[in-house]
């Protein structure tokens, strides 16, 4: 024992060196021979024994003049206090040394040592205010050497103790704070950290799990810090701190590398311990280190051995870090940790079907839909009977909503009700099949499941919501009796409840589309009285501006607009296009040319305001307050301002990839060149094309590819869409795909899909991954689904035209998704749909003429494929009566009835038709014809001889009845 | 990892190497006198010196090795005015001194010393041209020079040394860690001295045994700078991600390399967040940037700069799957094989 070896070298200098200057007399000897009895016995580490002797010297010799010396109870008395402490004689021990405290104040050489074990003595006899002072005084001799601080910790543990936990805190903070790196300072904070634990002082706990540079490659006592950082992580997970969790589990190692990382810091700490041991002398804190390694070494074995014999934690680790990485927006690492566990088949099912679970999460998250049905698919089926099936499913449905993939949302939770229609999420999942019915533009299913919804589930939570978005569908549909009449049913329903503000302004929306303006102006003056600070305040707002306007009251209307903040974002901008529409109405009833020139002004004045204020998040339509502050300087004969404004926009924007309206610039353009030049059409059209060449020209030198394609794509509009031009090639030549915008994309995708689908697709790729949320991604459906539809998938081709009929009713190609879309049901087998849709298209103004003759063809196919040949007759006899202005539909049409007219056993007609097609000088020029004519030979020749004659005496007389 | 001796014999004869590894690593020795310094001279004379025989029995014998079979040594001694050649076999012997060890001191200071390369690579050459020969004759503890000299030769761009001293070396090894080391050092061979598709094949085979939070990364970075130089940066990304998921505090080579591999791929892949969080992490977790990859070189990002198979199916499951299969019923194939994956390579 080191003690020992200290006390030996002691005890030399205290017999042989100050006693042995004593003078010779009688007793001394004896004296002599009881100090070397008790030199031998706290040499042997027996205390018992060495306390009888210094007893004795207390007793027997305590009259001798040397006993009484100075220098003698300066070397004795700790000796003898030391022994007594060591033999369990607390008490005879603090009297020894807290008499040698009183004695020897300034004595520089052994008061640690007694202030040490004086206060170990107090710490033994529960006196721990004494103890606590008592180490104090030791810390105050020397603060800076490294024994201060083991008596801090001595004294901080007394102090958590005696539940002085702030103290015991700032002692341990003032340690790690004075203390160089090492053993020591490393020690103080993992006790604090532990204690914060214990104690519940999660904050505090966390700042010094977060705050410390732990070492965790060199400190000892690593499976403290392993478990305290694995249940602050969990804290933290608890608390949504998820950056601050993934810095927890970040100092846990896993199991088997804490094993064996421990069992290496076991050793190295032992090794520490026998080097120091054999250096420090008991006086130079030799007795402290014994103690502290002693126990470190204990506590290290004990840490060790309870590891060992613990239940492997990793995988709950992973399962942990990978959630806080989930939630903390990190689903890629998320990703990495739930796959590599979902796939350890060393893992139990239960933990594998964990982590799949959490893996499906993770992707859902990445946002690859793909994958992540994929995975959800895996997991049916690695884990059918995992009752976190159904929950996978429902959060995947959800996660394709979110994405806006609304039909794989509706597959999702078709799959979910089909097979789990009594879970607990099966109400909100058939609610939000309807609602995801509705977002695609599909009434009928959405208000199916919205009263499926209604009847099964009167009780639950989402009841009333049911109820709206059931005469919602209403509105949809554009049946705004019905909507208003459950509307008003509702509204007593609800009152007093969440829905009863969205219910009135939904009523007040639904008078202003009947066009009842008074009636909507009552309900919508109520609803912002009664509910000024509801979510559709701004709404309600821009709605009374649009009554006011419909009610004529002009200018009312335009200060409800101008009243609008920037803060209400589109809804903001929606009322500066409104109120300047109003300007130019006002501007141009006005008679008095003052006047005019007034409301000019403030036109002009508004749409500067609109493009200079600095408060506006995201400034739209751009170019359309240019247009209007160029017309406006038109109107007031200042055309080299105008033109100025344009070239300005053009060059600031022309180029910006981002700058959507680009398109609208040129054209704006366009259209006031048209005002300015006094020429006819086809020579503004020359002169602009001439300056769009030259536009290009210069887009071309000053890599300005954006510019050109956009310049390109405007031409290319320019130019009937069936006449063939190289422009869309030219772009494809020589603009990269990453310069061009969102909408070149998609039009370039479009126009190319028919014959070049694979240089379409390049494109449709382009806009689908670096533009899902652009309202230009309705091109990108009407690709893919021409993709699907050249593949024959019409089914999922039919999803995407329906996506794209619910998001974009407006497009351009609206009507032609129409007619494809048609096409999609009758390919798969819902001829009455396709007919519905079909006749809804012939109602369309917009969609007379060649849309019309199309949709005809159309709806002739799908009665004929619906098996009903009499009544697709005459659909498609229509179209060659009315349409021969559009020689290949009509003689489309002649094909298809004369085939008809043969399969309903008339070849007469049949021949007769093709007859009459091929006698049109037009039709008989197309590809077609050709056809024609074989089959009008084919038939001629299955005729019976006479056949025809009969024929031609029924039309003679057909003629000349019409002639009489 | 496997701690068992890896066999290289099918990779050398595929690539004919083995003559020339060997000769490389014995390259200009002849003209090394001329070349290098006063003391290297002086070193390597001292190489060239008699070594020391310690047989069994406790005798010693020093003389030169004038024959070498795997079997049995013979050895010229001076006797006197003369000299006498005697033969030991190796099983007499208990261990070879060779002249030198006291030099062993300032090759490892030349080691630490970037401008001492062009002495301390000669330095290495001539102890493996000394001892060589006699590795069999060798402890594991004697074996170590050349295990440095293998990762020495590494960190010097000298690939094909380092793998023809690890393929000499490596036989007489049986200590776990230092196997894990050499063959680290065969995977970083085969990927600096060109032989990619090796590398990469070894990376997977190397990862597949890997401990996810054990402390290398190398088989990912390897794989992860293999797939961002050809410039597949998704696979890129996620292969330096791995290591980065699971790391934790304790240390692990080359995750430096994978976070900087993460965040260039994670740029070219246009993530949003991923390059800029990466970034702050690695720095906040001590890192450097990796400048000593010639890819990695000069890209530090902004937050460096600132401041500071098919499974054979039952019959059950053939009938469960004549319909388009439902999402409980069990897989026709083996699930898990068939999930979309970005840790499997």
């Amino acid at each position: 024992m080191v003690i020992t070896r200290a006390l030996r070298a002691f005890l030399f200098f205290a017999t042989f060196g100050a006693l042995s200057l004593l003078p010779a007399q009688e007793n001394i000897v004896t004296l002599q021979e009881t100090l070397a009895r008790g030199q031998a016995a706290l040499a042997a580490g027996d205390y018992a024994s060495a306390l009888t002797a210094f007893k004795s010297i207390e007793t027997t010799f305590g009259r001798e003049p040397e006993v009484k010396e100075k220098i003698f109870r300066l070397t004795i008395q700790p000796l003898h206090a030391y022994a007594a402490l060591q033999s369990g004689e607390t008490e005879t021990a603090i009297r020894l040394f807290e008499a040698f405290v009183q004695d020897f104040p300034d004595d520089r050489s052994r008061l640690s040592f007694v202030l040490f074990n004086l206060a170990r003595a107090y710490s033994e006899v529960d006196q721990k205010n004494e103890a606590i002072e008592t180490y104090r005084r030791f810390v105050a001799i020397d603060p800076n050497r490294s024994e201060a601080a083991l008596a801090t910790l001595e004294a901080v543990r007394l102090m958590f103790e005696s539940a002085r936990d702030d103290e015991a805190f700032q002692a341990l903070d003032n340690v790690y704070a004075n203390q160089g790196e090492g053993l020591l300072r490393t020690k103080a904070r993992l006790m604090a950290l532990q204690k914060a634990l214990e104690l519940k002082r999660i904050e505090q706990a966390r700042q010094y799990m977060l705050e410390t540079d732990w070492s965790i490659d060199e400190m000892p006592e690593l499976t403290v810090l392993t478990f305290a950082a694995l249940q602050m992580g969990h804290e933290l997970l608890a608390t949504k701190e998820y950056a601050d969790a993934i810095r927890c589990y970040r100092l846990v190692p896993p199991y088997d590398q804490l094993i064996a990382a421990q069992a290496t810091r076991l050793e190295e700490t032992r090794a520490l311990f026998e080097a120091r041991r054999q250096s420090v002398g008991l006086y130079q804190g030799g007795q402290f280190w014994t103690q502290f390694y002693t126990r470190l070494i204990a506590r290290l074995e004990a840490q060790l051995k309870g590891l060992r014999e613990a239940d492997d934690y990793s995988a709950g680790l992973y399962l942990s870090y990978g959630q806080a990485y989930l939630l903390a927006g990190r689903p890629r690492e998320a990703w990495i940790l739930f796959e590599h566990l979902a796939r350890d088949p060393k893992l139990s099912k239960q933990q594998q079907s964990e982590a799949h679970y959490r893996w499906i999460l993770a992707a859902i998250q990445v946002g690859v839909w793909e994958d992540a049905y994929k995975i959800a698919k895996g997991f049916g089926r690695r884990f059918p009977d995992s009752p976190l099936l159904p929950d996978a499913l429902y959060l995947l449905g959800s996660a394709h909503q979110e994405a806006r993939e609304y039909r794989d949302a509706i597959k999702v939770y078709t799959e979910f009700l089909n097979r789990h229609i009594d879970h607990t999420l099966a109400p909100r999942t058939l609610f939000l099949r309807g609602f995801n019915y509705n977002l695609m533009n599909q009434p009928i299913e959405a208000r199916s499941d919205f009263e499926a919804f209604i009847e099964r589930y009167p009780s639950h939570m989402l009841y009333s919501e049911a109820l709206l978005w059931r005469a919602l569908t209403f509105f949809s549909e554009r049946d705004y009796t019905q909507t208003l009449e459950a509307l008003d049913s509702l509204a007593s329903e609800v009152k007093g409840q969440r829905l009863e503000p969205e219910v009135a302004y939904r009523q007040a929306a639904t008078l202003y589309a009947m066009r009842d303006y008074e009636g909507a102006l009552a309900s919508i003056q109520q609803y912002l009285e009664k509910y000024p600070r509801h979510s559709r305040a701004d709404e309600a707002r821009v709605l009374l501006g649009d009554i006011q306007m419909g009610r004529g009251e002009l200018s009312m209307a335009r200060a409800i607009f101008m009243a609008i903040d920037p803060s209400a974002g589109h809804l903001y901008t929606y009322a500066v296009f409104q109120a300047g529409k109003i300007l130019r109405a006002v501007a141009g009833d006005a008679e008095d040319p003052k006047q005019r020139e007034r409301f000019l002004d403030a036109q002009l004045e508004h749409f500067q305001n609109y493009l200079l204020r600095d408060d506006v998040r995201s400034r739209e339509r751009i170019s359309e307050a240019l247009y209007w502050i160029g017309w406006t300087h038109l109107e007031r004969d200042e055309e080299d301002a105008a033109r100025e404004v344009f070239a300005q926009a053009l060059e600031l924007y022309g180029d910006a990839i981002d700058s959507e309206e680009v398109p609208n610039i040129i054209d704006a353009f366009a259209r006031i060149e048209k005002r300015l030049l006094e020429v006819g059409r086809s020579e503004r059209e020359a002169r602009l094309k001439a300056w769009i060449e030259l536009e290009k020209f210069k887009a071309i030198e000053a890599d300005r590819l954006t510019y050109f394609a956009r310049l390109n794509l405007y031409l290319q509009a320019m130019v009937p869409p069936d006449d063939p031009t190289n422009l869309i090639f030219e772009i494809v030549e020589n603009v990269p795909v990453e310069r061009i915008d969102a909408e070149g994309l998609g039009r370039i995708a479009a126009s190319l899909v028919d014959k070049y689908p694979r240089v379409a697709e390049d494109y449709l790729i382009a806009l689908e991954d670096e533009y899902p949320d652009s309202r230009h991604y309705s091109f990108a459906l009407y690709t893919r689904a021409q993709l699907l539809m050249q593949k024959g998938d019409f089914e999922e081709a039919r999803w995407l035209l329906a996506q794209f009929r619910a998001e974009s009713p407006m497009h351009p190609l609206s009507i032609d998704v129409t007619l494809d879309y048609a096409e999609t049901l009758t390919q798969t087998g819902d001829y009455e749909q396709a007919r519905t849709v079909l006749e809804d298209l012939l109602r369309l103004r917009q969609a007379k003429g060649r849309p019309h003759a199309k949709a005809l063809l159309a709806l002739s196919r799908n009665t004929e494929a619906a098996g009903d040949l009499k009544r697709a007759v005459p659909y498609a006899q229509r179209v060659y009566n009315v349409y021969r202005g559009y020689p290949e539909l009509a003689a489309e049409a002649y094909w298809m009835s004369a085939l008809q007219f043969e399969r309903l056993g008339d070849p007469v007609t049949a021949y007769k038709t093709l007859d009459e097609m091929l006698s049109n000088s037009l039709m008989a020029k197309l590809a077609l014809a050709n056809e024609a004519r074989e089959k009008r030979l084919a038939l001629l020749k299955s005729l019976p001889e006479s056949a025809l004659d009969e024929t031609v005496a029924e039309i003679a007389k057909l003629r000349e009845e019409v002639s009489e | 990892m496997k701690s068992e001796y890896f066999i290289l014999q099918k990779v050398w004869q595929l690539a004919g190497l083995l003559g020339l590894l060997y000769l490389l690593i014995l390259s200009n020795t002849t003209s090394l006198q001329a070349e290098d310094s006063l003391e290297l001279s002086k070193i390597l004379a001292t190489l060239e010196e008699p070594l020391t025989l310690v047989l069994k029995g406790g005798n010693q014998q020093t003389g030169r090795v004038t024959d070498w079979d795997g079997e049995s040594i013979r050895i010229e001694v001076s006797l006197g005015g003369g000299g006498a050649e005697l033969s030991f076999s190796k099983d007499d012997i208990k261990q070879i001194i060779f002249p030198g060890n006291e030099f062993l001191e300032i090759l490892y200071e030349w080691k630490q010393d970037p401008t001492q390369t062009e002495n301390a690579m000669p330095l290495y050459r001539a102890y493996y041209q000394q001892r060589g020969p006699y590795f069999t004759l060798m402890s594991e503890s004697e074996l170590a020079l050349f295990v440095s000299y293998a990762e020495y030769a590494l960190e010097k761009n000298k690939p094909l040394r380092a793998l023809a001293m690890i393929n000499a070396v490596s036989p007489h090894i049986q200590e776990a860690t230092v196997l894990n080391r050499l063959e680290e050092g065969l995977l970083l061979g085969f990927f600096q001295g060109g032989m990619r598709k090796e590398a990469e094949a070894k990376a997977i085979d190397w990862i597949k045994e890997a401990d996810p939070s054990g402390p290398s990364a190398l088989g990912w970075r390897l794989l992860a700078q293999s797939k961002y130089e050809n410039e597949d940066y998704e696979k890129a990304f996620w292969t330096a991600l791995f290591p980065v998921a699971f790391s934790n505090q304790m240390p692990k080579a080359h995750l430096d390399v994978c976070y900087a591999l993460a965040i260039l791929s994670a740029e070219e892949l246009h993530l949003k967040e991923e390059p800029e969080r990466l970034a702050k992490e690695m720095r906040g977790r001590g890192f450097t940037w990796p400048d000593y990859i010639e890819i990695l070189k000069d890209k530090a990002p902004e937050a460096f700069t600132i401041g500071a198979a098919p499974k054979l199916l039952s019959e059950t499951e053939v009938e469960l799957n004549l319909e388009e299969a439902p999402i409980q019923n069990p897989s026709p194939l083996d699930p898990i094989e068939e999930l979309p994956t970005r840790i499997n390579f």
